[in-house]
């Protein structure tokens, strides 16, 4: 721009070309000199944003290190000589994959998008979902080195001030090297410092998010994780399924009751079974006795070392399941099936029934609903379970049911207490517990979670017509 | 601190239950059936305890089951000894695995046994803590052992198939089911005599040609019918025949579903009606005349539906008959109810729980009558009012055929 000199400072590939192109054909093309000469050298960047910046989002910076932060975080930076401003401009444009369907949380009927790793995009994809003025997002900067940016989603008028209080606290104590992942941050905020059951909801789900959203809980969304955390989490959330709110009420009844199932089976059902078989054989009705004792009659080894030694044979296939390239995958699927079910059973070194057991128990821990973190916890529950079952009998499994029981019931996710509506009992919000109800019955938020107008919907139930439809004359 | 207290509490918790409880499934001798007789050795009684033990490897596919020199499923060891314990020891002394009674569902108690005293043989059953209160008690006619032996074409354990029969069919006809707690809580009455249903050995009736070319002739079966009264104090008297087991169990209200065959209205006994009990309901009320004498009623109240119509005749459709039908199976159980109260009162055992009923609904009497009811008992005066109702008469009503001469 004759002889004023600019510099604009970005990291490549971090920065669109086709906007870094518009900043330097105005700044050398659309800029009159004579305009320029006439404004004082100190508010010359004030001067070329107001008038010739074709950028949407602009913002000054007057300190060094806050600006080479924004450097850092993908900001293309303008300064202009003899001028103590810097000038921020939003041209990012940060390598990314497309909106994908979800892969943990999948769905029949129900939306298919999914969050990204760009954060910007996943508050789009609540906000498009969310039209209200009342959805606030916060920014927060976490991490010492990875100056990861951190948004506090939620909607004010239901959201429990306190609670998002505490949120706030919570995430700007956060004091580390590098966010990566939104995970590094769900255990600093957490309520707990140890227990396997997640207290703090990760989805991909933007639906979800938003449904969340509307019942009074809080977002956090963190850039470069595609999974975002939501709190404050039930753990009851973690038997439901986004799909629950989209099928036939009655059909959801059942699903749900199910997956209570699902999670006894995939706790107890090992315990009991070497329980059962190895200390309280009066309980089988006889026809069973026989078949499992006929069974058992080659086995080489105790029920529990069989039972223990196909589960860690199962969550070695897992592991291996996951870890292993797709094309490579059939295969596992070949051994694990073929080779170790099929032949160990007629090989005599395990029992038909154990393997329907445990088959039963890895089946169902994947039928819980949204509960993928919670079925990697059930991984661990099951074996407690196995050994004090096979140490104690049933009497140790009621044990470490009670134990489990108990600890369950002292967690809190952001101060509301694990178990509800459960424990404490709230017999309005158990409408959305066990079963769900129809959509014009949902009527009440959860109150222990959202803080003001608990009132969903005003919504009479639908009715037939009291009197008929009069129909059109004929001729 | 605290880790460690958690830390200790789960040590001792593992420690106070203990895993040497602990049984593999496969090393147990899975017990299905028991019996018990008394036998003369050197002049001295014995206890010669049989028991039926399954062998699961032969139940389930692929474990050796069919074919000749397969392994058979159950099969019966005996030993004997001063008493019911020892006995058993003496058995589990030649098994490899370790004797399993909670699976035990039959206790036989063989004739001879049953004659002597029951108590004795009933202590160890009852005060063992890994024996079924529920365990079903039968008297065998002859002895225990030989009703284990037989070897059922359908169970192939005579024991199981005891138990099935009983089970299944407990209630409808003339098998009453007498589980080891019934009998104890009618032991413990002072008055009440307890009872036991009797199972013995026949040949089997429906043979195929095969069965009979078999040497050695057909095959035995088992047979459960009549019931084995006892006395108060456990000792077998006499066995109830199939009537009088019938009309007992009306009394006690045991019978779900009989049939009742009484003679038609029309044409007399040539064409038995059969009557399907459905539903029955006893009640006994003591009267006490001026005297204080103690007199019984019992009220019957049951619901039959006509089940067959073995004859030919036509007109049996109007309400008069269905009256008269009821009348006759009226009859009928009150005929069947006084024999076997007669016959009771001849064995002077009060097999019904009558003085029971007394002690409760006259129990300033009772104090009196209580010691003096197997004086009382015999003369007893007992009147039966039974009140039925025809509910359904089938879908034809009448015989097929039977309308023809009124459509000419």
């Amino acid at each position: 721009m004759g002889d004023i000199k600019c510099l604009a400072v970005w990291v490549d590939g971090l920065i669109n070309n086709r906007v870094s192109h518009d900043l330097f054909r105005s700044l050398m093309l659309d800029i009159p000199e004579e305009k320029l000469r006439r404004v004082p050298k100190p508010e010359l960047t004030d001067y070329i944003n107001q008038h010739f910046l074709p950028f949407y989002s602009t913002a000054r910076v007057t300190d060094l290190t806050e600006l080479k932060r924004w450097i850092l975080m993908a900001k293309m930076i303008l300064l202009v000589d003899g001028c103590p401003i810097g000038l921020m401009l939003d041209a990012e444009a940060t390598p990314m994959r497309g909106i994908t369907e979800p892969v943990l949380e999948s769905v029949v009927a129900g939306p298919r998008d999914s969050f990204v790793e760009s954060l910007r995009i996943n508050t789009a994809l609540i906000r498009s979902r969310l039209g209200d003025v009342q959805l606030k997002s916060e920014n927060f900067i976490v991490g010492r080195r990875s100056n990861t940016l951190v948004t506090l989603m939620y909607v004010e008028d239901l959201a429990n001030p306190l609670i998002i209080e505490e949120a706030r606290q919570r995430i700007s104590r956060v004091d580390i090297d590098g966010v990566i992942d939104s995970s590094y941050l769900k255990e600093y905020i957490q309520d707990r410092k140890h227990t396997l059951f997640p207290l703090i909801k990760a989805s991909e789900r933007p639906d979800k998010a938003a449904a969340d959203l509307l019942e009074g809980r809080f977002v956090v969304i963190v850039d470069g994780s595609p999974q975002i955390l939501i709190a404050p989490t039930l753990f009851m959330e973690f038997l439901q399924s986004a799909e629950d709110y989209y099928l036939n009420p009655l059909v959801v009844w059942m699903i749900r009751v199910l997956r209570y199932l699902a999670l006894f089976i995939a706790t107890n059902l090992p315990g009991l079974y070497v329980a059962v078989t190895t200390f309280h054989q009066e309980l089988l009705p006889i026809p069973l006795v026989f078949v499992v004792a006929g069974a058992r009659e080659t086995v080489p080894f105790p029920a529990f070392v069989e039972a223990l030694t196909i589960l860690v044979i199962f969550e070695l296939l897992w592991e291996a399941g996951i870890r292993l390239p797709q094309v490579v995958g059939a295969a596992i699927n070949i051994v694990g099936a073929l080779i170790l079910g099929q032949a160990a059973v007629q090989a005599g070194l395990v029992s038909p029934a154990m393997v329907i057991v445990i088959g039963a128990t890895a089946i169902s821990n994947f039928a819980l609903g949204s509960g993928y973190e919670l079925a990697s916890s059930l991984r661990l529950i099951r074996v407690v379970f196995l050994i004090f079952g096979a140490v104690l009998g049933l009497y140790g499994i009621a044990l470490v049911f009670l134990a489990l029981l108990v600890h369950l019931a002292g967690l809190r996710s952001f101060g509301v207490p694990y178990l509800a509506p459960l424990a404490p009992m709230r017999p309005r919000e158990l409408k959305d517990a066990m079963f769900r109800a129809p959509w014009w019955d949902l009527a009440y938020r959860p109150a222990l979670i959202a803080g003001k107008d608990l009132t969903v919907s005003n919504t009479a139930p639908p009715e037939p017509p009291k009197t008929p439809v009069p129909r059109k004359p004929e001729n | 601190m605290k880790k460690l207290q958690v830390l200790l509490l789960i040590g001792i918790m593992l420690l106070t239950g203990g895993c040497w409880d602990r049984t593999e499934i496969s090393d147990l001798g899975l017990i299905v059936a028991t019996g018990a007789d008394l036998v003369k050795e050197d002049g001295e009684d014995k206890v010669w305890m049989t028991l039926q033990m399954a062998n699961p490897v032969a139940m389930v596919p692929g474990g050796g089951g069919g074919g000749a020199g397969a392994p058979r499923a159950f099969w019966t060891v005996s030993g004997m000894g001063r008493s019911v314990r020892t006995a058993s020891i003496a058995v589990a002394e030649r098994i490899p695995k370790r004797l399993f009674w909670g699976q035990n569902r039959v206790f036989i108690v063989g004739e001879e046994a049953a004659r002597r005293n029951i108590i004795p043989f009933l202590d160890r059953p009852l005060r063992g803590h890994s024996t079924r209160r529920n365990t079903y008690l039968v008297v065998a006619r002859g002895t225990a052992k030989k009703v284990l032996e037989v070897e059922m074409p359908t169970f192939r354990a005579s024991g199981l198939a005891l138990n099935n029969i009983l089970e299944l069919e407990g209630g409808t006809e003339a098998i009453m089911p007498v589980t080891l707690n019934d009998f104890a809580y009618r032991l413990g009455s002072k008055v009440t005599a307890p009872v036991a249903p009797v199972v013995s050995v026949v040949p089997q009736t429906s043979l195929t040609v095969e069965d009979i070319k078999v040497p050695g002739g057909p095959s035995p079966t088992i047979d459960i019918s009549g019931i084995a009264v006892f006395n108060p104090e456990g000792r077998l008297l006499d066995f109830l025949n199939k009537e009088e087991t019938l009309g007992l169990m009306l009394v006690l209200n045991k019978s779900k579903e009989r049939e009742i065959t009484v003679a038609c209205p029309v044409k007399g006994p040539q064409e038995p009606v059969i009557m399907h009990l459905v539903r029955s309901n006893s009640r006994t009320v003591v009267h006490m005349d001026e005297k204080g004498i103690p007199s019984i009623e019992v009220k019957i109240r049951t619901i039959c539906d006509l089940w067959e119509h073995f004859g030919s005749h036509p007109g049996m459709t109007g309400i008069p008959y269905v009256q008269s039908l009821e009348k006759r199976v009226n009859t009928h159980i009150e005929k069947e109810i006084k024999m076997v109260v007669s016959r009771a009162q001849e064995l002077n055992t009060d097999i019904f729980g009558f003085g029971e009923e007394v002690r409760r609904q006259h129990r300033d009497e009772w104090l009196q009558l209580g010691n003096h009811w197997s004086e009382i008992f015999p003369g007893l005066e007992v009147t039966v009012s039974a009140e039925t109702s025809l509910r359904h008469r089938g879908l034809t009503i009448e015989a097929p055929g039977a309308r023809k001469e009124h459509l000419l």
